[in-house]
């Protein structure tokens, strides 16, 4: 089973009543082979409104591309939860339709929140197989040095054009230029876009799920490329930014 | 697949204050070696003594202030700065390296302010050799330790065994306690202060996938040791798989 990941977008599903909620229906994941879906524990979303931060009274149905039948049927949501399922995650390898699909919800409480959601999925028009084992594991720090809420990553003329198999996100301690690593906490608040052209080869995924230490299996890309100009970070909901001034460290290995 | 430990050898270094960049020692046993992996180890329980000696390890904490920096023989960059809490003994992607490293350029870099001492396990070997297969038959040592004592393995293991000249495929600890373990066998390969992260197996809020495999030793559990650096009197659980 090939399980590298080449494209990842995040969907946000409102949950409105006790009963099915429907996913949105999402055009980046239109006609895409799906790898693994990841629910994500948070309260900060990377919109606005407080997201879900607990995997409990829901049941996931994914149905399957045509709509008419359901591979996943209520199975409870914790099973999609990457802090649980320590980075074993359940295959979905198939096309499914998102706007078929739901979640259905047990406890009223959850109602007015909304369920993060990552979609893992296969990009082949930005990704290729390997073409060599030789691999270099470089860094770049993103710098979180305004009050905007979206911060660019640097020019890096290094690994412009590379072709990229994993990042690893460390957090705490001090970055080799001397600023402050994010902490754990405030990497949850997070969010890392890749963008090649126009394209969001990976759309708004949560930092914390690039820093695998005590995950099982970490989340590795089949050699894809984005353009570092275009790429960011942003800050999840509205709430004030705490860590103005810190830096986002990103260990990155490409393909040499 | 994980990967067969041919051979293993450890640097230690001492963290000074003031120093921010530490190279690689020139008489390692795996100069001009391909390397497989490379692990850190820090320590993880209060007081953690460095093996043979009076340093104390730095703390696991202190982690994310280690960056590596390695270079091949021909001096093209394999890591810059990466953060080394990649490299710990939990983490699901243990670095591959693949190749002989340039011990000039390699080096160590904190951005902290501790001293002590963190210790470097690099896995090397002629013989680039994977498993995906655990061996099913194992024989336990429960060894009690006294503080600051090092005990043969051959006192805790039946005759009958040490007689039998099996080959032990894997080595493993249920402790949670940290010790130090050094293996010799009949055919003069040395495994030298191997600390008990290595060869743990999980605990309940730490997860590992990386056994502790070796390439079918000969054990010489006469000349083979155990020791505790902390200052606790231990009860020490070691498995070997054969």
């Amino acid at each position: 089973m090939q399980r590298k990941v080449s494209g990842a977008k995040s969907v946000i599903v409102p949950i409105t009543t006790v009963g099915k909620n429907y996913l949105p229906y999402v055009e980046y994941l239109n006609n895409r082979y799906i790898k693994y879906i990841d629910f994500v524990p948070t309260q900060i979303l990377p919109t606005t409104g407080e997201g879900v931060n607990v995997p409990y009274y829901m049941y996931f149905s994914l149905s399957e591309k045509s709509g008419n039948s359901y591979f996943i049927q209520n199975e409870p949501m914790v099973r999609f939860d990457y802090s649980y399922n320590k980075g074993i995650r359940k295959p979905v390898m198939q096309k499914v339709s998102l706007q078929n699909s739901y979640i259905e919800v047990t406890d009223p409480v959850l109602i007015g929140k909304s369920v993060l959601l990552i979609f893992w999925y296969d990009l082949p028009e930005f990704s290729q197989r390997n073409k060599t084992n030789d691999t270099i594991t470089d860094y770049f720090e993103v710098k979180l040095n305004n009050q905007t809420g979206r911060f660019e990553f640097p020019d890096n003329r290094t690994m412009a054009g590379k072709r990229f198999r994993n990042f690893f996100i460390p957090t705490g301690g001090i970055t080799p230029s001397l600023s402050q690593c994010i902490s754990d906490t405030d990497a949850q608040k997070l969010y890392i876009t890749l963008q090649k052209g126009n394209y969001k080869v990976l759309d708004a995924i949560p930092l914390t799920l690039f820093n695998d230490v005590d995950k099982l299996e970490a989340v590795d890309f089949a050699n894809i490329v984005f353009d570092f100009t275009y790429s960011y970070i942003s800050a999840g909901g509205n709430t004030p930014i705490s860590f103005a001034g810190q830096s986002v460290l990103v260990n990155a290995t490409y393909e040499k | 697949m994980w990967k067969i430990r041919g051979n293993v050898d450890v640097v230690k270094f001492d963290i000074v204050r003031g120093v921010d960049e530490y190279f690689f020692p020139e008489s390692v046993d795996f100069r001009e070696k391909k390397i497989n992996n490379i692990t850190v180890v820090f320590g993880r329980e209060e007081n953690e003594r460095e093996p043979n000696g009076n340093g104390y390890l730095i703390d696991n904490v202190e982690a994310p202030n280690f960056y590596l920096d390695l270079y091949d023989e021909d001096g093209n960059i394999i890591t810059q700065n990466l953060s080394v809490s990649k490299l710990t003994p939990y983490s699901p992607t243990p670095l591959s390296v693949n190749k002989k490293i340039s011990l000039k350029l390699s080096c160590l870099r904190y951005m902290g302010e501790q001293t002590g001492t963190i210790l470097i396990y690099v896995s090397y070997s002629d013989k680039d050799a994977e498993t995906n297969e655990l061996p099913l038959n194992s024989i336990n040592l429960s060894i009690p330790i006294e503080v600051e004592e090092t005990k043969k393995l051959s006192d805790f293991i039946s005759d009958y065994f040490v007689q039998s000249g099996k080959k032990i495929k894997a080595i493993a600890s249920y402790s949670t306690f940290p010790f130090y373990l050094d293996i010799t066998t009949f055919n003069g390969k040395v495994f030298r202060n191997i600390h008990k992260d290595l060869i743990a197996f999980p605990e309940s809020s730490e997860t590992r996938i990386q056994p502790f495999l070796v390439d079918d030793l000969d054990i010489d559990f006469r000349n083979s040791t155990i020791s505790n650096n902390t200052n606790t009197v231990k009860t020490i659980d070691l498995t070997f798989y054969y």
